[in-house]
């Protein structure tokens, strides 16, 4: 109990007294910048399960996230009057998160529902083959949503309630992170690794890798779920065209950077890369004075993509994970250094 | 028009677009052929392929009136030759250093190739679209029947006479002179090949311009026809896709499926798109086929199955 | 009964046969050798034990339990581990984790209590670790249990290979060319780690090997293969004499030169077989 339950309910305590006391002193625009951050860990962490530790290259992550997204979206959106109603004897902040935690759990589950759909034929599948295939998977729920008119079809789906609060985003990130990072340093973990290392080796020490596999695509997908499902009640408007596969690549620049099977390296690349626009305006500027268009960060990944793989392919922090000792030791290694020179 | 007719029309327009997808698909299928390996970047040598003949076409006053067969050689000959270049000089720069990498990290490279160029593309351009002049008029049909109203417009027409053109070229390479022979044979079998002598870096480039040629070749063409004269640099992405999963299902490494595959997946969409009035799930067709091909007939329907020895 | 059992086991692959009417009985703590020139279907044998491939006809039982339709990861769990010819470790994985991921199956806790991180799972860990940490020892890698598996030294390779295939508590180990690629010193210390091994654990080993010198010394008994068929069986001083081996082997009918003399091998024909096999 003690990895999971007790780290939650401290950092509850703590995301609470940030929200409380110190969330209404930054500027807003920040807090977009963090929520969207949030987002973004918790689909990294998420797709590092699958693509990292499995080995499995999973081009179609946003795919999961828009089934969370559209799941919860569309029963809050039609059905709010009536949960409310039926909570009409909790305080309204209570009866919102209870809401919003159902509804995350309902996305969660369809996600990782489509998880098993996608992650079960494509068990076969090696290298390039299963990155295409994810892919297709991916598109395939996009333009399904793309052409469902309940729930809004090409133009999107407005007017989601806003339920999505700074304590419940941050709550799920650290859920998220924990409960990844518990599973993946077990045994199961290493069984996971053991696929992506040699999946045949691992067979034959006694490791069934049709079952490990499937639960990576699901456990990933369950949280790119919930992390859609946010992600709706908090931008309350969402449309498919912001599930398709550059959003996926995305997600997959911020697993190569991290590293791939570290959780520390996915979450301080999701940040990193959520930041990142933020101070790109001096390049915008000078953009427009050579005459070129468009958002700079859409040919920076890319490009950040390409000196990574050229350069240090394992990503920055490859498989470790950033621990206290590990602190310690590149602290002691570069003491060492300085009383060597 | 009748049922019948309404189906025909489709299967014109699907053997033409067939014809398309077939020479992109090439381009696939052949550098998987030589290093397994899946050029994401293709569809965008592709869109790459349509920006220069615009300029070409822009740079000698192309249009329906002044279109002469010496122009139009020409709007299709720079952009082969350019593309020819550009996708070995891709190959040099972004895949060789990591020809012995893990094949993730070709991967993921190639996807950063794509996404850079279309994005890169789309600063250059900006959002405003390009259109290439009207060469061809659609209501000039080459040929409409008598009894039933099939159009099939010069457009199509010179598809078929130039992709049909461009397929027989490029059987007579591959089989009939010494390059050819070191590509199907570097195909075959990387080590032995160069352990023979065959100079395998060579052959990889001219594996890379053959198939971007092909594919700057089959942009021209769709820009070419009045009804898809916009381009931008995102064209090449659903062509890309559609193209390589044609390669897949027609086995990829194998020539002649990629042709196959082609012909059949042009086929398709517009048979989905057309008679079955589905048109909201004319891409979706590309997807379908790929997750189906992939898990009944993984090598395609071309393709050996190869046996991993342990 | 016999530990392992295969009756008349064949494989096909397309059109070509690999493997035909295959005969094979291990008594437990037996150590049996299947010799036989290159891609004369050993590996396949093996393949086949493990269910990598299936018999397309034949049986396969290990004790009474029928192996045939079951996948190698419920073989492993039954109690047949391997080694690879080529040794396939996990390579990006430090020596401690390839030993640890073989425990994996047998770890006692589920991804549930992984995540919760209840006492099972603590437990379950602690178990692990210890176990993991005396293989090592046994096996003179623990103090090199943080490199990653593709930084030792071949030898090294090999014997966390043969660790790792332990850390699954096999009844039955299967080793292929266990020493390929090793020189005459390296060699006597796999007898030495063989013959331990056997004994610590009580296993039965089959050995796929090309080395005869070596295989003299260890097996008890023999079975040779060519192309798929087995053309020899029994006793080591048996088969070395055989003339269908020596003709797999060398090509050509050779005389055996003198005596069967059980205490000086290098006399015999066979005995320089390796190294045209090799």
């Amino acid at each position: 109990m003690k990895s999971l339950l007790l780290p939650t309910l401290i950092a509850a305590g703590g995301i609470y007294l940030i929200e409380r006391f110190c969330l209404p002193s930054v500027n807003p625009y920040y807090v977009t910048v963090m929520y969207a951050a949030g987002f973004n860990i918790i689909m990294a962490v998420s797709l590092n399960v699958i693509n990292g530790f499995t080995g499995h290259f999973s081009l179609g992550h946003a795919g999961f996230m828009a089934v969370g997204a559209y799941a919860s979206a569309g029963i809050t959106c039609k059905h709010i009057e009536a949960l409310r109603g039926a909570l009409i004897f909790c305080p309204e902040p209570v009866a919102n998160s209870l809401i919003l935690l159902s509804v995350l759990l309902v996305g969660g589950v369809c996600a990782a529902m489509a998880g098993l759909i996608v992650g079960l034929p494509t068990l076969r599948l090696k290298g390039d083959y299963l990155a295409i295939a994810t892919l297709g998977f991916g598109e395939i729920i996009r333009i399904i949503i793309n052409n469902i008119g309940s729930l809004g079809g090409g133009r999107g789906l407005p007017n989601i309630p806003p339920l999505t609060n700074f304590f419940w985003t941050f709550l799920c990130v650290v859920v998220t992170i924990l409960t990844l990072r518990n599973y993946t340093r077990s045994s199961h973990g290493k069984a996971l690794l053991a696929i992506r290392e040699d999946e045949l080796a691992a067979e034959m020490v006694g490791i069934n890798t049709t079952r490990y596999k499937v639960v990576a695509f699901v456990m990933g997908a369950f949280f790119a779920g919930i992390a859609g499902g946010l992600f709706a009640h908090y931008n309350n408007f969402i449309s498919p065209n912001g599930f398709d596969f550059i959003q996926s690549v995305i997600f997959v620049v911020m697993v190569v950077l991290g590293g791939m099977g570290s959780i520390t390296g996915s979450v301080l690349a999701a940040v990193f890369l959520t930041a990142l626009p933020q101070f790109l305006s001096p390049l915008t500027r000078l953009m427009e004075t050579w005459h070129l268009a468009g958002d700079p960060k859409n040919v920076i990944y890319p490009l950040l993509l390409i000196v990574m793989m050229l350069t240090r392919p394992k990503g920055l922090l490859a498989d470790k994970e950033l621990s206290w000792a590990g602190v310690q030791s590149v602290f002691l290694r570069l003491r060492r250094g300085h009383a060597a020179s | 028009m009748s049922h019948l007719d309404f189906f025909f029309q489709h299967l014109v327009n699907g053997i033409s677009w067939g014809a398309i997808y077939a020479l992109i698909a090439v381009g696939y299928t052949m550098v998987y052929g030589v290093l397994r390996f899946i050029n994401f970047a293709h569809g965008d040598v592709y869109m790459l392929g349509a920006f220069i003949g615009l300029f070409v076409a822009r740079a000698t006053g192309l249009s329906a009136s002044t279109r002469s067969p010496a122009l139009l050689l020409l709007l299709f000959l720079v952009p082969m030759v350019t593309c020819a270049v550009m996708g070995a000089i891709i190959e040099r720069l972004a895949y060789r250093p990591l020809r012995n990498a893990s094949r993730l990290s070709s991967l993921i490279t190639a996807i950063g190739v794509s996404l850079f160029l279309e994005y890169g593309g789309q600063m250059k351009f900006g959002a405003n679209p390009q259109y290439y002049p009207i060469v061809f008029d659609v209501s000039s049909a080459a040929a409409t029947g008598q009894t039933t109203r099939l159009h099939i417009t010069d457009q199509q027409v010179l598809v078929l006479v130039v992709s049909l053109f461009l397929m027989v070229l490029l059987n007579y390479i591959i089989f009939r002179t010494k390059v050819g022979k070191a590509v199907r044979a570097v195909s075959q079998d990387f080590e032995a090949a160069s352990l023979v002598g065959i100079p395998t870096d060579f052959v990889i480039s001219c594996t890379f311009a053959l198939g971007s040629a092909m594919a700057a070749a089959a942009a021209v063409l769709v820009s070419l026809s009045p009804d898809y004269r916009v381009i931008d640099p995102l064209m090449g992405i659903m062509p890309g896709i559609k193209a390589f999963v044609a390669a897949v299902v027609g086995g990829i490494g194998n020539v002649t499926g990629a042709v196959v595959g082609g012909l059949l997946m042009g086929i398709a969409e517009n048979l989905v798109a057309g008679p079955l009035g589905l048109s909201g799930y004319r891409d979706a067709v590309a997807f379908a086929a790929l997750i189906l091909i992939l898990l009944f007939k993984p090598d395609g329907l071309f393709g050996k199955g190869k046996v991993e020895k342990v | 009964m016999p530990l392992l059992e295969m009756e008349q086991c064949g494989v096909q692959f397309g059109g070509l046969t690999a493997v035909e009417d295959f005969w094979l009985s291990v008594d437990a703590t037996e150590l049996v050798g299947i010799i036989g020139p290159n891609g004369a279907g050993k590996t396949t044998i093996f393949n086949l034990i493990t269910g990598i491939y299936q018999p397309t006809h034949g049986d396969i039982h290990f004790g009474s339990r029928p192996l045939m339709g079951l996948k190698p990861h419920q073989i492993a769990r039954l109690g047949i581990a391997r080694t690879f010819q080529n040794i396939r470790l996990f390579k990006e994985l430090t020596v401690e984790d390839n030993v640890k991921a073989a425990c994996a199956f047998r770890c006692g806790y589920s991804g549930g209590a992984a995540i919760l991180g209840s006492a099972r799972y603590t437990q379950g860990e602690a178990h692990i670790h210890d176990r993991a940490h005396e293989l090592l020892n046994l096996f003179g890698l623990e103090g090199r249990r943080h490199s990653l598996a593709r930084n030792l030294p071949y030898g090294d390779q090999r014997r966390l290979e043969i660790a790792r295939a332990l850390a699954t508590e096999p009844k039955l180990l299967l080793l292929d060319e266990p020493t390929a690629g090793m020189n005459p010193v390296e060699k006597n210390e796999v007898v030495r780690l063989i013959d331990f091994v056997r004994t610590r654990f009580h296993l039965t080993i089959l050995l796929i090997e090309h080395d005869m010198r070596f295989v003299m010394n260890v097996c008890q008994r023999l079975i040779v293969l060519d192309n798929g068929q087995t053309i020899s069986k029994g006793l080591p001083n048996e088969v070395q004499q055989d003339a269908k081996v020596i003709e797999a082997y060398l090509g050509a009918e050779v005389e055996a030169n003198s005596e069967p003399d059980s205490d000086d091998a290098q006399n015999q024909p066979m005995a320089n077989a390796h190294k045209v096999a090799d």
